[in-house]
């Protein structure tokens, strides 16, 4: 969880060159549903708009396009937003997207996916908050493991967990 | 209902460490807080490099985009007979009626049933039993025609039928089985399967 977003974005676009769609889809997988049930605050619906967009994706690689200096993961998160733009005005989102629809990589909407990054913002948190969170939301130690390895408490570890949540609803607001 | 924050940290760290965490099931236990928790968990993942894939999940999504439901490659993959399986699932489920649990757990895994409709508790006791979450893989995403899995789903789904009789058929003819009639009335394991109403 070391390498920079840079790598992130490499290693996709190998994999991509690769024709290894199926990795990549697998690897957004969670990031596009998640994102479908925060927006249609249903989870059936945004279960369905998810497959949706997981199609939308394919099809698009599979026909061969690429999207030359964009971040794959841009490219998700502009597929998703087209796929639920197609859902709340009640148009088809299981239909191959448009040929005419460009992405660009300075959209608005894009900037937190394309430069906010969650160790950007531990790092700015004081010594224990960031030795918890980098523990957690890093490293993917449970918050009892993390108490175990610090020598502290859960309850500690959840206070110490706290202003990174808020960093994170702070973004949310921001976001809408 | 659990505390939002303390679900958010387990999903995280979970997902950080290249699981699958079943996001529906932290929701539903969010319950009124499910909201708040799906905001947070979106701009979580959208700050964190996604991890890569297990093998499991890339050739399970391989699967489906070769319009395979991917219940079926998972199981596959893990080199479990379907008996074995149902066997673990009456166990889990405490179902007496192996022979309709079995029906049941062949029309999901081809495909066959709503997702939406099925029990929580299926979901908890498959997911222990492929260690993985699979509320999402039920349905191809492609048909093998190369068409969209869902399409192929709204256009053959009756709002009133409980069963998608033909949905997956295409996908994986050679576990299609019969449905049940509707039965009259519900039983503890129809409900599991197609739900209360």
């Amino acid at each position: 969880m070391s390498a920079s977003p840079s790598h992130h974005d490499a290693r996709d676009a190998d994999l991509l060159a690769d024709g290894r769609i199926e990795s990549l889809l697998a690897r957004y997988e969670l990031v596009i549903l998640a994102r479908c049930i925060r927006d249609t605050k249903r989870v059936h619906d945004g279960q369905d708009v998810a497959q949706d967009v997981l199609f939308r994706l394919y099809r698009e690689f599979r026909a061969g396009k690429r999207y030359e200096g964009i971040p794959y993961r841009v490219v998700v998160h502009q597929v998703t937003m087209w796929t639920l733009a197609d859902f709340f005005a009640g148009r088809r989102t299981d239909v191959p997207l448009p040929d005419d629809l460009e992405l660009r990589e300075d959209d608005p909407g894009d900037r937190v996916v394309s430069d906010l990054w969650l160790r950007d913002l531990i790092s700015q948190l004081p010594d224990a908050e960031r030795t918890a969170c980098t523990l957690v939301y890093l490293e993917g130690l449970g918050p009892e493991q993390a108490a175990g390895r610090l020598g502290t408490t859960r309850n500690n570890i959840d206070q110490r967990l706290f202003h990174a949540r808020k960093r994170l609803r702070e973004l949310m607001d921001d976001d809408g | 209902m659990a505390d939002v924050d303390r679900l958010f940290d387990e999903l995280a760290a979970a997902y950080v460490r290249g699981e699958r965490p079943d996001l529906p099931a932290y929701l539903a236990r969010a319950g009124d807080d499910a909201d708040e928790l799906a905001r947070l968990v979106d701009a979580f993942l959208r700050t964190v490099p996604p991890p890569q894939p297990s093998q499991d999940d890339v050739a399970v999504m391989r699967a489906r985009l070769e319009g395979e439901p991917g219940l079926l490659a998972l199981r596959k993959r893990h080199g479990r007979k379907v008996d074995e399986v149902v066997d673990d699932l009456a166990t889990r489920l405490d179902v007496d009626d192996r022979p309709r649990l079995k029906r049941y757990y062949q029309q999901l895994e081809g495909g066959l049933l709503d997702p939406h409709k099925i029990d929580e508790r299926v979901w908890n006791a498959l997911q222990d039993l492929f260690a993985t979450s699979v509320r999402n893989l039920i349905r191809p995403l492609v048909t093998r025609q190369g068409g969209s899995g869902m399409a192929y789903y709204r256009r053959t789904v009756s709002r009133d039928s409980p069963v998608v009789l033909q949905a997956a058929a295409s996908a994986e003819p050679t576990i299609v089985a019969d449905a049940d009639p509707r039965p009259a009335e519900r039983d503890t394991l129809d409900q599991l399967f197609l739900g209360a109403e």
